[in-house]
């Protein structure tokens, strides 16, 4: 028989990778005869000698500036008070999570398994920080501070018993207050505008649920996605005879440009602006000009705040890095204090892990760089916020200056904890505009119409 | 949507379109003549951008900063064209490849020397303000960037229809294989485009630093935006490129009103149909 | 005596001990590598297999891979599916993806399949992003599990190895198979394969969807690991990677996929701890194997260890089979000479050049012999 050419060839090869399959087979048998043995574990962490902090930030990606900011802090705190605690060294080692949640999570497990160490700090991203609480989750013996990643449910619906808010906050949370405000300013009717993902829909939800419960209106809801190259098109919908007033959220580099365009399109001025935690936040302020300038926003950080122990901590972080710290800055400054009080309580001793842990949720800061913090029992901060306003220092710089303080401000702000976690974490679907509707989901007074 | 909706959305539409005029017209020049799909242009405009704000920081005015980008980034072009991309002459593959490498330095470079911060580039004296425009308040400077599209428009229509370098562009549009045959000994003509397709790119970045901002991640977005422009108009077509600009100006500025979250579909969805019928583009002729 | 066979089986037996023992010498941290590795070095072989193999180089094969990773998340996180079933599902859908992508894109050549792979793979990114309420935007999904069976890091560890095993055999029998060879041909020079009677574009179609069906396999194995997706997994860098590992390690050869994702994993995981700047170092890696070994470290290999010591054997055939061209698969045809070059020698009418390229060469070789 006549064979095509390229048969043949198949026919000679085919003996050799039977040949091949066989050997294959028998390998794949061995891989699965040796995956019955397990290989030695590990041991956990110990309870002498130097304590290893693997510490989670992004010094590269998109996010890289507010990364590096938190780098500082954290550094600025052990050189300002040593890194010994209650006769233990604190070693750090620093991760790039790349703002990516799958490199976060690679770097989490490469800091717990290969450098074993005991404690993790970070990271700054939300969705970084699901990746990395649901990986502690599985490493019980780990004891993770979130100092920065603020999604809602990480202290309310879905707590992770060794993820600790150590300085943090809760997206929510000062936006509550917000919405309150605004109604006391006589504004009935708003135009909100918030960055489309998880930490916008929280942080407009905090807004509108307070704002409408005192029976405010939002007249027009308008999602931008995160990196929206151009804001014009948002802008341009908002008119001013429409609304008394514009509640906005934006992070990153989507803040220098809406606030840019916001006085170019002539709304600076024309229509009063109410702006989220991260809008005006002073990484962002740093890049702006006197377009900024007046603008009023909600935070828990106020870098112009008058306190030794907000001044001290901005004089300081000037010296070593020449640059008006940030939130995220002041948050990890605020994370390695609470962490070195909580060592100190323990007397330097984590080799209980549990133990720790509820030593951590018990610390009480009498004053940090945000002000008075505690945590609540779901592992909520209860801390100040502050309306604050953009101000030109002596040295011409922008910086977030406090005009009203509002104190000991709980995730729950006046509602009943358990009503208000029986329903779903804000989203865009649920902003709790139509929620409560008895007095019974408050816990003390109702502020609702009558 | 009110008119004066409309007005403001048209309007922003033509200002991002000219400024997406000026990264794609380089591009496209690149790939007109020497069949080079350039995916470092993106960093060729966001390094372009903080030469700019370097100029800018030392004490320079915008204009300073303008000039210094466009010539600081065409003699980056010059030297990536001389020293490596004609190693790779005639090998279109590698010659992309090498585009994505230098990308991916040029970033973490970038973020080594400039930082992370987003930074906005303050506008010129001269455009600074807004005026009034069919009964909206609208500013200057996107005025002028629409301006400035038009004169680069302008410029290379010259180019093409007058000069050497565009009867070569649209000779090697038509029939690469009879260029070749001419014998014209292209690698100076090549070096000169690559040379201006990069400095357009610098102007963009410092009309983008002002425009949208600088930021670690903008190289990739506005090559993004550049590239749907291309396949949209048709790769090597200045025609293309000016009517595929304006389009994408436009579907961004109305998509994001309109239906905000399919804004990103909408600028893909005419890409994918286009892709599908037309793929060599509006403008673009088949190999 | 040590045969050349002899040499090659020994040599694949020590790797296969190594990679089997590796749990029980190193810690978790280095067995996490080696899995990543693994699955990543199975995501380089698909896109091996569209560039190294078919002659088409892609920017969006992370998409498709993705594809398999989300549709698995979905299932399991928003309809409680068992993971069994969630896996299937998974596969399945990625292949109709595949099918679609791939009759759109095989069609052209070129430049324009890479615009078109890298389009098709901006367009899958955007519904990971965009589409938050299946796909969770930003944070992607959670709560994918692993197999019962292999929870622990080293058991997961030995399931990929496993399932890696069996994939590049099976695609090292297509490679080798009719079907392998006369792709190999187009990849050479499709001028000449149109006139044999071969059917290009399905020939091409064939090898995207198989390549999908690996990155399909790869896109799962990864989401099990993290058991999580996330946009990023889906993003055009992750392509741009996975084309980095295939390049590095050497393009038309299975053995290159594998050693070109160890080398990536090995720079992001491990050097990236002791120096900042490690995607400045990713890039110049990539810039000068690019510029100067565009065949990568095993095409290399076989070029200047291999083949000469086949020659040596006098098995000439073998080894200029072996070298995949100089210049490796990127270039349609040999690279021209500066001096000689004009405008432009690339795309389909690159004159072959004389001598012709191997695989065509092989084939011929047969049909001469038969003649």
């Amino acid at each position: 028989m006549q064979l095509k050419p390229v048969e043949k060839e198949v026919r000679v090869r085919a003996t050799r990778t039977r040949r091949q399959a066989i050997v294959g087979l028998v390998g794949v048998i061995a891989i699965f005869a040796a995956a019955c043995q397990a290989p030695g574990e590990e041991e956990s962490g110990e309870s002498e000698g130097p304590i290893t902090v693997g510490v989670l930030t992004p010094t590269t990606g998109t996010v890289a500036a507010a990364g590096t900011d938190m780098l500082n802090g954290w550094n600025l705190y052990w050189e300002l008070n040593g890194d010994e605690v209650a006769g233990r060294t604190i070693e750090s080692i620093h991760e790039d999570t790349a703002g990516d949640p799958q490199t976060g999570l690679q770097k989490a497990r490469k800091l717990v398994d290969q450098d074993n160490v005991q404690v993790t700090v970070g990271p700054l991203l939300a969705n970084v920080g699901y990746a990395i609480a649901e990986y502690l989750e599985t490493q019980p013996d780990v004891i993770g501070l979130n100092p920065v990643a603020s999604a809602d449910d990480l202290s309310q619906r879905t707590p992770v018993e060794n993820f600790v808010r150590t300085g943090g906050w809760q997206s929510s949370t000062p936006h509550h207050v917000a919405g309150d405000w605004a109604f006391d300013q006589g504004y009935e009717r708003v135009i909100t505008l918030c960055q489309d993902y998880a930490f916008g829909h929280e942080v407009c939800g905090g807004f509108t649920n307070t704002f409408t419960d005192r029976g405010g209106t939002i007249v027009k809801k308008l999602w931008a996605p995160l990196g929206s190259s151009d804001y014009s098109s948002y802008l341009a919908q908002i008119n001013p005879g429409q609304a008394d007033a514009v509640f906005m959220l934006t992070v990153g580099a989507d803040s220098g440009r809406v606030i840019k365009q916001w006085e170019d399109f002539g709304l600076k001025g024309e229509i009063p602006l109410i702006a989220g935690e991260t809008t005006l936040e002073q990484s962002l302020l740093r890049a702006m000009g006197d377009e900024a300038v007046g603008l009023q926003s909600f935070g828990h950080y106020a870098e112009g705040r008058d306190s030794s122990a907000t001044q001290d901590f901005v004089e300081a972080y000037q010296e070593e890095y020449d640059d008006v710290p940030s939130y995220y800055s002041c948050a990890l400054y605020t994370g390695a204090q609470w962490f070195a009080q909580a060592v100190e309580d323990a007397e330097g001793d984590l080799s209980d892990t549990q133990a720790f842990l509820d030593t951590l949720r018990s610390v009480e800061l009498e004053d940090s760089c945000f002000g008075p913090m505690a945590l609540d029992e779901h592992g909520g901060t209860i801390m100040n916020v502050y309306l604050r306003e953009v101000e030109k220092d002596e040295e011409g710089r922008l910086v977030n200056r406090p005009i009203e303080e509002f104190n000991d401000v709980s995730q729950f702000y006046w509602y009943d904890p358990e009503a208000f976690l029986d329903q779903p974490v804000y989203s865009r679907e649920y902003l709790g505009e139509d929620w409560p509707t008895s007095c019974d989901a408050f816990a003390e007074d109702c502020p609702l119409e009558e | 949507m009110s008119g004066r909706e409309f007005v403001l959305h048209t309007l922003n539409g033509f200002s991002l379109g000219a400024l997406l005029f000026l990264l794609s017209s380089g591009f496209q020049l690149i790939f007109g003549l020497m069949r080079i799909v350039n995916l470092a242009h993106g960093s060729f405009y966001l390094v372009g951008g903080y030469v700019g704000l370097t100029v800018l920081i030392a004490g320079g005015n915008f204009w300073m900063a303008l000039v210094a980008a466009a010539l600081a980034i065409g003699v980056t072009g010059l030297i990536v064209e001389r020293t490596l991309l004609r190693r790779l002459r005639g090998q279109p593959m590698p010659e992309v490849l090498l585009t994505v490498g230098l990308s991916l330095i040029a970033a973490d470079l970038s973020l080594a020397r400039w930082g992370g911060d987003p930074i906005l580039l303050p506008r010129p004296e001269l455009l600074r303000g807004t005026v009034e425009l069919g009964g909206v308040t609208y500013p200057v400077f996107r005025i002028g960037v629409f301006g400035l599209g038009l004169l680069v428009v302008g410029l290379m229509w010259l180019l093409h229809t007058r000069t050497r370098i565009g009867a070569i562009v649209r000779a090697g549009v038509d029939d690469r294989e009879m260029v070749a045959a001419l014998g014209i000994n292209v690698e100076a003509i090549f070096t000169g485009a690559f040379t201006l397709g990069a400095l357009l790119a610098g102007v963009a970045g410092v009309i983008g630093g002002v425009f949208l901002s600088l930021y670690p991640g903008a190289d990739g977005e506005i090559l993004l935006y550049g590239l749907v422009v291309v396949i949209l108009g048709g790769l090597g077509s200045l025609p293309g490129a000016v009517v595929g600009s304006l389009l994408v100006g436009l579907i961004d500025a109305f998509g994001r009103a309109m239906v905000p979250s399919l804004s990103y579909f909408l600028l893909f969805a005419p890409m994918a149909l286009i892709l599908i019928f037309r793929p060599h583009g509006l403008f673009g002729k088949p190999d | 005596m040590l045969t050349i066979e002899r040499g090659r089986w020994l040599a694949l037996a020590v790797v296969g001990a190594g990679a089997v023992a590796l749990p029980y010498m190193v810690d978790s941290f280095y067995v996490n590598m080696a899995t990543q590795a693994l699955y990543l070095g199975l995501f380089a072989l698909s896109i091996n297999l569209i560039a190294g193999y078919g002659g088409m180089v892609t920017l969006g094969q992370a998409g498709i891979s993705g594809i398999a990773g989300y549709t698995l998340g979905i299932a399991a996180t928003q309809f409680g599916m068992s993971l069994g079933p969630a896996l299937v599902v998974g596969f399945l859908a990625t292949i109709v993806v595949a099918v679609v992508f791939g009759a759109l894109a095989v069609r052209t050549g070129d430049v324009y399949f890479l615009m078109i792979t890298l389009a098709q793979g901006m367009i899958i990114w955007g519904i990971a992003q965009r589409w938050t309420t299946v796909t969770g935007g930003d944070n992607g999904l959670r709560g994918i599990d692993r197999p019962g069976f292999a929870l622990e890091y080293w058991k997961y560890y030995y399931f990929t190895l496993g399932v890696v095993a069996v994939c590049t055999l099976l695609v090292t029998l297509i490679t080798r198979s009719t079907f392998g060879l006369s792709l190999k041909g187009i990849r050479e020079s499709e001028g000449r394969m149109r006139p044999l009677g071969y059917n290009v574009t399905l020939h091409k179609f064939w090898a995207f969807t198989i390549a999908g069906a690996v990155a399909a396999i790869a896109g799962l194995l990864l989401a099990m690991f993290n058991q999580f997706v996330s946009p990023a997994a889906v993003h055009v860098k992750a392509s741009a990677d996975g084309l980095l590992m295939s390049i590095l390690g050497g393009m038309g050869t299975i053995a290159g996929a594998f050693v070109g994702s160890s080398l990536f994993v090995v720079v992001t995981n491990y050097v990236s701890g002791y120096f900042d700047r490690w995607p400045t170092l990713l890039g110049l890696i990539f810039v000068l194997t690019i510029l100067f070994a565009q065949d990568g470290i095993v095409g290399a290999w076989n070029r200047l260890v291999w083949a000469p010591l086949l020659r040596r054997r006098g098995r000439e055939l073998e080894a200029e089979r072996t070298v995949v061209g100089v210049g490796g698969p990127l270039a349609r045809g040999q690279p021209v000479p500066a001096s000689t070059s004009n405008v432009d020698r690339g795309g389909e009418r690159a004159p072959v050049p004389v001598g012709g390229s191997p695989a065509s060469n092989a084939i011929e070789d047969k049909v001469d012999r038969e003649a």
